[in-house]
């Protein structure tokens, strides 16, 4: 009677699985990898929601639910380990954790209430607050991020009792407030990335579904203004790519589970991929268990989506999809993943993902398998089976 | 996704809701709202409870769209009825705030052809997204009617801190099945967006603007 093809008349939903035979899935997914070390942040229950590496990818920074910021090393080994005791402890929610890009020994962490904390994780010390009361009550931050060059600091924040929504500015070597633009959102701003290399281009989404490019060089927020997608629906993340030819390209991530992605300069969209064509790429069945946790770069000119699924509390699955020309194509396949992700961070130089997520585990997969490391930029066309000598874990069915 | 409330009851509840309408009539078009109260969820932890969904029919009747045309979509627009302004005429709001604010304010939403959309921050500035009304992409491949109707018949809904949602799906002026597809529609996507689906539903209640709750589940 009704026309929406999500609705049956079943009495239970249709239960999340793989859509296609182990041995398909073996061979889609080139490589099954389990993982290399695995610590729990807690013997109590948390979540992990924020996760941070450092630019010499020795440390990890993890921002727990429960108001607490960790660090742990990352061995050569690929083991995990807790430095001693927590970095911070905070009144409010963690919303954000950032490394800064050229300085391995340096931190920061935002929280609900509008306190930005910079760390020396030598020291394990807090190094300065940074706060905007410029209009007396804190705003409410939301994310936070460091330009290339580790001098500018933008946090995001969430609609205010008068209907603003800000993006604060702090200059890091002088600690100092440097002012905000609060005219290019209507909503809560989700989320705010620096361009990983030139210090003046950023972008913030929000959830009033825009995603803005700014170049901070600019006198005004007028003028910085460069670009605007409008997504139509609400944001939860973005990130930056380069295409083949070097073009930049922004994705975002919508609260839909739906993956979207431009090019900056001629502000075309590239590609849009919805829940359902996600999941089918991961070979699962049921979309409305599907989870995007986020993209990373390979660091060789594409990037990847992180996707798992909600169903029996996200033990079903984690996998990555190669972006390719338009497609999103099956990657990894990460076994031994014990709870929803919510979070990751990828090494793209020595090929290691790290994730975190609703059971306050930290686990680490190495991707890197004997042979030719990163699949490459056109491998659409090539056989990656006859390059790649894969060790197959068999699986029981 | 299968649905827990029975065909029987959402009929039963959307015509007590029309059927208060009728009874009390006001001097508006009174809205239907579907009210969603959550469970075993924690805005803290769990993932936002935000998007957007396309309703089969138009809850909004009286929503105003304006279309920012190139040359072919204003004519389109002229053809149609459907308010418009071409880039000429944005080049003459000069980026003055208070004129880019008070066109704001004149319409619901807008629609923007390609070329014109990657203008607007140089024409327009911020206004129209400190406005949230930042336009829409208007493709050349699609009509506008339709389009415009799109519009009208999506809804956005957002969990804020407390857990519970109001979306509206309707007007007492739809028919009994008009409205209990949309709501139909609203609830299954709704649902399907919670990590545990039915799960975490607590509550599901619709209600015109001055009525009183009718409970679905």
């Amino acid at each position: 009677m009704f026309e929406d093809p999500q609705s049956s008349d079943e009495e239970s939903p249709v239960p999340d699985a793989d859509a296609c035979s182990g041995k398909e899935l073996v061979k889609l997914f080139q490589q099954e990898i389990s993982p290399a070390s695995e610590i729990a942040a807690s013997l109590k229950r948390t979540c992990g929601l924020h996760i941070a590496q450092s630019c010499e990818y020795d440390t990890v920074a993890v921002g727990l639910s429960r108001k607490e910021l960790q660090l742990y090393r990352v061995r050569e080994s690929g083991e995990l380990a807790l430095e001693n005791g927590s970095l911070g402890r905070y009144e409010s929610a963690i919303r954000g954790v950032r490394f800064f890009n050229g300085d391995p020994n340096s931190l920061v962490c935002c929280t609900e209430d509008g306190d930005i904390y910079l760390y020396d994780v030598r020291s394990g010390s807090e190094v300065h607050h940074f706060v905007d009361t410029s209009e007396g009550a804190k705003k409410t931050v939301s994310s936070c991020d460091i330009n290339q060059n580790d001098r500018v600091l933008c946090a995001s924040s969430e609609v205010q009792k008068n209907g603003d929504s800000f993006l604060l500015f702090f200059d890091i070597r002088e600690r100092n407030y440097l002012g905000c633009y609060w005219e290019c959102h209507s909503d809560d701003i989700t989320h705010v990335r620096f361009h990983p290399t030139n210090p003046d281009l950023f972008a913030s989404a929000s959830v009033d579904g825009l995603i803005n490019v700014f170049d901070i060089s600019k006198l005004t927020e007028d003028d910085a203004m460069q670009y605007c997608f409008n997504v139509e629906t609400a944001i939860d993340a973005i990130n930056w790519h380069t295409d083949p030819t070097g073009r930049d390209l922004v994705s975002c991530v919508t609260t839909t589970n739906d993956l979207h992605l431009y090019d900056v300069e001629s502000q075309d969209s590239v590609a849009l991929f919805d829940r359902e064509q996600i999941t089918h790429s991961m070979r699962r069945t049921s979309a409305i268990d599907c989870n995007v946790v986020g993209t990373h770069n390979y660091g060789n000119g594409s990037f990847f989506v992180l996707a798992g699924s909600n169903f029996n509390k996200g033990k079903e699955c984690l996998r990555t999809l190669r972006y390719d020309n338009k497609c999103l194509l099956p990657d990894r396949s990460f076994n031994g993943n014990k709870q929803i992700v919510r979070a990751s961070v990828y090494n793209d130089k020595d090929q290691y993902l790290i994730a975190t997520g609703e059971c306050g585990l930290i686990t680490l997969w190495k991707c890197r398998m004997d042979g030719p490391e990163h699949p490459s930029i056109n491998s659409a066309s090539k056989n990656l089976k006859q390059k790649l000598h894969v060790t197959h874990r068999a699986k029981p069915y | 996704m299968a649905s827990k409330v029975s065909r029987d009851i959402l009929y039963e509840c959307v015509s007590e809701v029309l059927k208060g309408s009728e009874t009390k009539r006001r001097r508006f078009l009174e809205t239907v709202e579907l009210q969603i109260g959550l469970k075993n969820y924690d805005p803290q932890k769990d993932k936002r409870f935000s998007g957007t969904v396309k309703l089969k029919y138009i809850p909004r009747p009286k929503m105003q769209v304006c279309v920012l045309g190139d040359q072919q979509h204003c004519d389109e627009a002229k053809a149609n009825e459907i308010p418009y302004m071409d880039a000429e005429a944005l080049k003459k709001l000069n980026k003055n705030k208070k004129l880019v604010k008070k066109l704001a304010k004149k319409y619901d939403a807008f629609l923007a052809s390609e070329s014109l959309i990657k203008q607007i921050p140089r024409l327009l500035g911020p206004g129209l997204n400190k406005a949230g009304k930042f336009p829409g992409l208007l493709g050349h491949g699609e009509s506008m009617v339709q389009k415009i109707d799109e519009v009208k018949a999506t809804i956005k809904f957002q969990m804020k801190k407390v857990l519970c949602l109001s979306v509206a799906v309707g007007h007492v002026k739809m028919s009994t099945d008009e409205l209990a597809q949309n709501v139909h529609l609203a609830i299954n996507f709704l649902v399907s967006l919670l990590k545990k689906h039915w799960q975490n539903v607590r509550s599901l209640h619709i209600k015109s603007s001055m009525g009183t709750a009718q409970r679905l589940y």
